[in-house]
């Protein structure tokens, strides 16, 4: 199989870099490892700082991609290798069964009758899933899949499949590409907010994540887009902890570049729940860049949030409440606020492993090579809007070395 | 507002090699089991310190509040080592409260080991040539070599010494940390409401109470987690000094009380048992110390300046025990050791004012201070 | 079309309806035998229609939503109409007598557009491949080396005689690429001379663009240089313009202009490349040098924004005072905003003993001993601090070449107009005169456009994209901004925007090389085609155009240009005399869809409510993808509402509306992006135009004694797809409450 420019990772940066490359007139061809496209940025209810949410650029995507014959994708493909050299690389590739074939039409009678419930990843665990589901409501393909890790093969949804969809005894493939270029738009992992051992993660059940709050507000998420604590009951009082892991030699040691701004937009949707919640947001450095300052200018404005300036370092359970504690710096006393959730901003961390043919740097990003070109946060943290201008830049990069 | 560029330097010189990695979060001021609520160190301490004001750390009670757990420098985003940073600070401020501060100066140099020996080394050259005493033949008694007396009448001659000098470093500290310089920290509580200036109140016996009482039970010490071995070893440390203070008092009882003549004592002498009790704390605790260094990377492996003191003791301790071993075992080289566990001594004792060893006096201070403003740690 | 073909699949529960009714609304009322399948996308169905497709002009597929299976239901140059009876029907609704009816419906519609609808033809010209790059900066210079690099050719155009920009004054750089922990030597220079070098790349230096005419791949350009007339033919165009520094003369609070040791970032720059750190007041060496962050920037009375790049560049020259003097250098910053892996860089210079940095806001800038004494308030060192300095830097912002030129008409609303929401800052002016001096200012494209001259802005005049997922949306196709015109930046982001604005202008040039538009509609050739006999010239259509396609010729009829044109619809949803239609989406073919609904018997009984009838027009690019997810997640609304997707609400003509009330629907709803500032409609202001037009629907419908209920404009964003059925349910209850159309079987 042979193809001119190759996209590894079909999150918003590797779709934009191969949809761009392909409306130029180029053959690409797209790899993603899970089973849908969309990436990280499918997880997300909104974006800052228009609170407009992902589904709307993906749909455009994928609308795109539909109208583009020139770009072909794979989904659970993992790269193996790359060898070679630019105008000329072998890419071997593994392709994962998925186990639901091009027959499917998602009408979703397999489910229905699966036994097996598992966890959902998509929802960082807080939902419940089938082994065999669609994989989010924007799936694309819009096609179910089987879940490896929990299924039994017990058989039942292949004689509920009315399209001969389903067949459990796929193997895994293997593909060889010729590829001309090859972009690496592999994306980003949220930080293991467990290592944060002073900040309660995995102690205090409603201390969570920025990406999980992302699936609470979520309409399609486990509370049908409900803020909540995790008993169930509403906000009153709640506490954002900025750098939770980033600008930290002990974590990433670099800046993750859009926590602050996500932290931001993540207090207007408390604020839009609860209009009388209090919320804090406790920062070493706001940075909300370029016109983002309008954003963070807005949210400010509002009286019900506090900005504390000072890292919090502590985060304890005090007859059933959470406690923060951090030094507000601008008064040099310790500031603590007692809250009914904490939301930890961690970082972004490069989701690549090590595949030979790439090298990485010491944060494990993804350095540019002659004929590999890192975009969006494999390259380094970046916002959507960043990332989108690296992977169109990176289009040109890779038409640069593409025949024609 | 005077930026004092020498200072930053010296501080870093003095081992705060990372202060200028401190960006200001105050991990390090929540996460210290001694921060008080209200203006919590390190982290003030540590822009101070990079913007070299020195006034302001001079008469700054804190920084003996932190006895260096490390939990600060554990949990630093930075990597900017706040524990040690501030060892480095209190050196520094040790330097500046010193009279001379010039010979602290030079004693806190890697170089100024030479002068460091050389005076004791001198002084007992010269008494050496001036008393010429005989190496004595038959039983090892100390006392037939050189006469106990000679040996009070330096002990006093160099103890006065210190005390005058640390006098002096107490007096300038006090009234630093209570000048209204010393308000820790300058703050609003809502309109206009700000902090009083922090003085010490009138009870201040009452206050060194208990603070002597906190330092015999180390209780703020016992807060330490991530060095928590810095608690058992000086622990050891300290209270080995203790017992071999009583049993001093033990020697002097016999002397000038029982009039014993000479003090080659039995090792079932219940003052020989005190003073080995001692002994063995001060060695144990401070090889223990030296080790427990070693481990952390993230945290630091100490200063010269902590190196130095620590070094010192733990060479007073074994060139001690050295001596009594010698001497059951009846050889001559229990003189010899005598002359350089005498040298040691002297190191501890003539620079405890320019050394580590000063902070015995401004902590217990600062203990004093901190008591009778209400600057306790969380609870 | 004559040749339709109709395909009805009876896979994913759509047999739970009656297919022999479904079959006979085809059978008798078109005269369509239609096939069906069950399972019509299996590969042996698929097969099916492709052999099928070879007979036929147009397919219309009766199964699951246009948005599904697209790929596969594409037959070349077919035109495929989808009837939605799987998202639309079977999964939304409880089966019965009104699905039915519901499904019947949607086949009606489906099968009389694709009958209605004709073969588009391909707008196709000579075009030239070539690209013009207006700014010989580092985006401007980056920009057409890579543009040579790809295999075009590049126009490289700079007013000054010298290329190179701000950055050429720079004594020293942040770095281009990682690792950004060090100072890199000025990198302009060397890419000055690769530019030079490039046989593909046509530089004019002093030169100034007199005029650009015609779309892309057919821009024409006059350049004026040094007074000599240069024209030729260009397909893109990248703007590079880059930015210039605020007026510091505005910042007379923190001492500029009024000591003269208190300079601005640039000037320091430039001082430090003479090579020397000296007091402007006396020529002495500067040893304390306090550099003030967010100078007339984060503040409403100055710049509201941030420049992105003043924190990294005060840490750079921070550092050159300690090179280039034994000084010390005291940044006082807001935040010290050095994200992503800038942080290295922080903390690189952070790590100098003779750069001291605080968070503080100035209070006080004053004149004491013949130095300058800084007072700082809110600082992290516990208290208020005065520091003593021989110059003051001030770390003063970016704005953009395009700020205060007359760009747009619409930016510029006189008394008479109501500005549109989507403009964050409409500068009113109140006569002719006004834009006249306003135009005083100079100018940088003089597009030969009848919106204006230029590029529109967003904000603070940043022609910058609103939308996240695309930076290059441009309302000028074939013109892409790059750098810092576009927003505030540094030299890194402008290589990397360079090249970005570099590629969508060739695949501009590419794509209308093939008559095809940009995205969202990617690839569609269809053109709007005008009938201009019947025009009025009463320019609605060239005002509202969101791209400013068309133009006009004195009496105010409209010129198309079919190569900017990005098939949002707006002109025809704003036509008022119906001239305007597409090929294969026409004022007639909407008309016929809405009047092939089939409207039950007016002689019905008081109260019956399946009688009832509401149209929905949905947005096929938000409101539909929500809908469809409503109904994959079981949600179910009324089924007397009949949806119908449209490429845009702007394109919902007022005729439709007409239309449909005449025909007795009892109410028509229409739902669609967001507008106003944070816009989400694809196409500007489609929404925000149907919006307007509604309002104008209900004054109509009140002469008329309709209640203005009857048509109502609903915005949704895509995800909320648990709140549309609602959206549908309250409007049908509503209606239902008002009761039925009164000219129902006139």
């Amino acid at each position: 199989m042979a193809g001119e420019i190759l996209v590894i990772g079909g999150g918003i940066s590797g779709l934009t870099a191969a949809i761009e490359a392909a409306e130029t007139g180029y053959d690409v061809i797209l790899l993603e490892k899970n089973p849908y496209l969309g990436g990280r940025v499918s997880q997300l209810n909104k974006y800052f700082p228009k609170l407009c949410p992902p589904f709307c650029g993906l749909e455009i995507l994928f609308k795109r991609m539909k109208s583009t014959p020139k770009l072909k994708y794979f989904t659970n493909a993992e790269v193996q290798e790359i060898s070679g050299e630019p105008g000329n690389f072998t890419v071997k590739v593994k392709i994962k069964p998925r186990y639901v074939n091009e027959n499917c039409t998602a009408c979703g009678a397999c489910k229905e009758v699966c036994p097996v419930e598992a966890p959902d990843e998509y929802n960082f665990g807080l939902k419940k899933k089938k082994a065999i589901d669609l994989p989010n409501i924007m799936a694309m393909p819009f096609q179910y899949y089987i879940d490896d890790n929990y299924c039994t093969k017990c058989g039942e949804c292949v004689s509920a499949c009315k399209y001969n969809a389903i067949d459990l005894n796929e193997e895994e493939k293997e593909l060889t590409l010729n590829v001309s270029s090859i972009i690496v738009a592999t994306g980003w992992k949220p930080y293991d907010a467990i290592k944060l051992d002073n900040l309660g993660y995995g102690k205090y059940k409603n201390v969570i994540t920025n990406m999980e709050m992302e699936r609470l507000a979520s309409p399609d998420g486990p509370t049908g887009g409900v803020i909540q604590t995790m008993d169930g009951k509403s906000i009153e009082t709640i506490a954002f902890v900025q750098c939770a892991g980033s600008r930290d030699e002990n974590h990433l040691p670099y800046c993750s570049a859009v926590c602050c701004l996500a932290s931001l937009k993540q207090a207007t949707y408390v604020r839009e729940q609860y209009p009388d919640a209090k919320i804090y947001i406790f920062y070493i450095d706001i940075r909300a860049f370029g016109r983002y300052e309008d954003f963070f200018a807005k949210v400010k404005a509002d009286e019900n949030i506090e900005l504390i300036k000072g890292k919090v370092a502590k985060v304890e359970e005090v007859d059933g409440k959470l406690v923060v504690t951090a030094e507000d710096t601008l008064s040099g006393v310790k500031s603590k606020r007692e809250v009914d959730m904490v939301v930890l901003a961690t970082g972004m961390q490069p989701a690549i492993e090590p595949i030979p043919g790439i090298e990485l740097d010491e944060y494990g990003f993804v350095k540019a090579m002659p004929g590999i070109i890192p975009v969006g946060v494999a390259a380094m943290p970046m916002d959507v809007a960043s990332a989108n201008e690296s992977a169109t830049a990176a289009a040109l990069k890779a038409i640069q070395l593409a025949r024609r | 507002m005077e930026v004092d560029t020498q200072f930053v330097k010296d501080v870093i010189e003095l081992g705060g090699e990372t202060l200028k990695k401190c960006y200001q979060c105050a991990t390090c001021s929540v996460i210290c089991p001694l921060s008080p609520e209200d203006a919590p160190f390190p982290r003030k301490e540590m822009i101070w310190a990079q913007w070299g004001l020195k006034d302001k750390l001079i008469k700054d009670g804190d920084i003996w509040l932190c006895h260096q757990c490390n939990d600060c420098s554990e949990y630093c985003p930075r990597g900017a080592k706040p524990g040690e940073v501030l060892g480095a600070i209190r050196a520094k401020v040790i330097q500046e409260l010193a009279f001379p501060s010039f010979f602290a100066k030079i004693l806190m140099k890697p170089a100024g080991i030479v002068v460091y020996f050389a005076i004791p080394i001198i002084l007992t050259l010269l008494y050496l040539s001036i008393a010429s005493p005989k190496i004595p033949e038959g039983e090892i008694v100390l006392g037939n070599f050189i006469p106990h007396q000679h040996v009070e009448l330096a002990g006093f001659l160099v103890g006065g010494w210190a005390l005058l000098v640390a006098a002096i470093g107490a007096y300038r500290f006090w009234t630093g940390i209570n000048s209204t310089v010393s308000k820790v920290y300058e703050y609003k509580l809502g309109e206009n409401a700000e902090l009083e200036a922090v003085k010490a109140s009138p009870r201040f016996i009452e206050c060194l109470f208990w603070s002597v009482i906190d330092i015999l039970k180390h209780s703020r010490f016992a807060e330490c987690g991530t060095a928590r071995y810095r608690y058992f070893a000086h622990f050891m440390i300290f209270w080995g000094f203790l017992v071999l203070g009583a049993a001093t008092l033990g020697d002097i009882y016999y002397l000038y009380i029982l009039g014993v003549e000479e003090l080659a004592l039995p090792i079932t002498d219940p003052a020989k048992i005190l003073g080995n009790i001692g002994a063995i704390l001060l060695v144990a605790g401070s090889f223990w110390a030296i080790v427990a260094r070693f481990r952390n990377e993230k945290v630091g492996y100490g200063t010269y300046f902590d190196w130095l003191f620590l070094g010192t003791i733990f060479a007073v301790g074994v060139t001690g025990v050295c001596i009594e071993a010698l001497r059951y075992a009846g050889s001559v080289a229990t003189y010899y050791m005598y002359l350089i566990h005498l040298i040691l001594v002297f190191t501890l004792l003539a620079y405890a004012p320019y050394s580590k060893f000063a902070h015995l006096i401004y902590r217990t201070l600062a203990y004093t201070w901190a008591k009778s403003v209400g600057r306790e740690p969380q609870q | 079309m004559e040749k339709v073909g109709v395909y009805i699949c009876t896979g994913c529960d759509i047999d739970k309806l009656d297919i022999e009714r479904l079959k006979n609304v085809a059978k008798e009322e078109f005269g369509i035998e239609p096939k069906v399948h069950p399972h019509l996308c299996s590969q042996e169905g698929v097969e099916m229609l492709k052999n099928d497709a070879a007979e036929l002009d147009a397919i219309v597929i009766a199964a699951c939503s246009p948005r599904v299976k697209t790929a596969l239901f594409t037959f070349d140059d077919k035109y495929v109409e989808r009837a939605s009876l799987r998202e639309g029907v079977v999964w939304s609704h409880d089966i019965d007598e009104h699905a039915q009816e519901l499904a019947e419906d949607y086949l009606r519609i489906a099968i009389t557009k694709a009958q209605k609808a004709e073969k588009p033809e391909p707008y196709i010209e000579e075009v030239s491949r070539d690209i013009l790059v207006v700014g010989g900066g580092v985006t401007g210079l980056t920009a057409a080396l890579e543009v040579a690099k790809a295999g075009y050719k590049a126009y490289l155009v700079e007013k000054e005689p010298e290329l190179g920009g701000w950055v050429a004054k720079y004594y020293k750089t942040l770095p281009i690429e990682p690792p950004y922990t060090r100072i890199e030597e000025n990198p302009v220079f060397k890419l000055i001379e690769e530019v030079k070098a490039n046989e593909n790349v046509e530089i004019y230096t002093s030169a100034q663009i007199d005029s650009i005419s015609g779309q892309p791949g057919m821009f024409d350009v006059v350049l004026n240089q040094n007074g000599e007339k240069v024209q030729f033919r260009v397909g893109g165009i990248v703007v590079a313009t880059g930015w210039k520094p605020y007026d510091a003369t505005a910042l007379e609070e923190l001492g500029y202009g009024k000591f003269a040791d208190v300079v601005t970032n640039l000037e320091f720059e430039e001082m430090a490349r003479e090579g020397k750190i000296i007091r402007k007041s006396d020529g002495s060496e500067a040893k304390n040098v306090v550099f003030i962050q967010c100078a007339g920037q984060r503040d409403e009375s100055h710049l509201p924004y941030c420049s992105s790049v003043c924190c990294l560049v005060s840490l750079k020259q921070a550092k050159y005072v300690r090179e280039l003097t034994d000084g010390n250098a005291f940044i006082i910053y807001k935040d010290m905003r050095t994200p992503g892996l800038w942080e290295d860089f922080y903390k690189e210079m952070q790590q100098d003993e003779g750069i001291y940095l605080t968070k503080g806001e100035i209070k006080e800038i004053k004149e004491e001993d013949g130095k300058l004494a800084v007072v700082v308030t809110n600082t992290l060192l516990g208290e208020d601090i005065t520091i003593k300095a021989d110059l003051v830097v001030l770390a003063t912002g970016m704005v953009s070449t395009l700020k205060g030129l007359y760009t747009v008409k619409e930016e510029f609303p006189d008394e008479k107009t109501v500005p549109y929401k989507h403009i964050a800052e409409p500068h009113p002016i109140k006569s002719e005169e006004d834009v006249e001096v306003i135009k005083q200012a100079g100018h940088i494209l003089n597009l030969q456009y009848r919106q204006g001259p230029e590029l529109p802005t967003l904000k603070y005049g940043f022609p910058d994209s609103n939308y996240i997922c695309f930076p290059y949306e441009s309302r000028r196709l074939g013109i892409y901004a790059a750098g810092a015109v576009r927003a505030p930046m540094g030299i890194a982001s402008c290589i990397e925007d360079a090249r970005g604005a570099a590629l969508k202008a060739i695949q501009a040039v590419e794509l209308v090389a093939e008559g095809k538009t940009t995205f969202p509609r990617t690839g569609d050739i269809d053109f709007p085609n005008f009938f201009l006999q019947r025009c009025t010239q009463c320019k609605r259509c060239t005002e509202e155009c969101p791209f400013g396609a068309l133009d006009e010729d004195e009496k105010g009829t409209p010129m198309p240009n079919p190569l900017r044109c990005r098939r949002c619809g707006v002109c025809f949803g704003a036509c008022p005399e119906r001239i305007i239609s597409f090929k294969t989406y026409s004022i007639d073919q909407m008309a016929s869809a809405i009047k092939s609904i089939h409207v039950p018997d007016p002689n019905w009984e008081e109260g019956a409510e399946e009688k009832f009838r509401f149209i929905v027009f949905a947005c096929e690019n938000d409101a539909l993808p929500a809908l469809d997810m409503a109904a994959l997640n079981g949600r179910k609304w009324s089924p007397l509402a009949r949806i119908i997707p449209v490429r845009c609400l702007g394109s919902v003509n007022t005729v439709f509306i007409a239309d449909a009330l005449s025909r007795g629907i009892d109410g028509v709803l229409l739902i669609g992006c967001k507008y106003g500032e944070d816009y989400q409609c694809h196409f500007i202001r489609g929404s925000e135009l149907a919006n307007r037009r509604m309002e104008n629907v209900a004054e109509t419908l009140e002469r008329l004694m309709l209640e203005k209920e009857r048509v109502q404009v609903v915005e949704i964003s895509i995800n909320e797809w648990d709140k549309v059925t609602e959206i549908i349910d309250n409007f049908v209850s509503q209606i239902m409450e008002i009761g039925a159309n009164p000219y129902k079987g006139f």
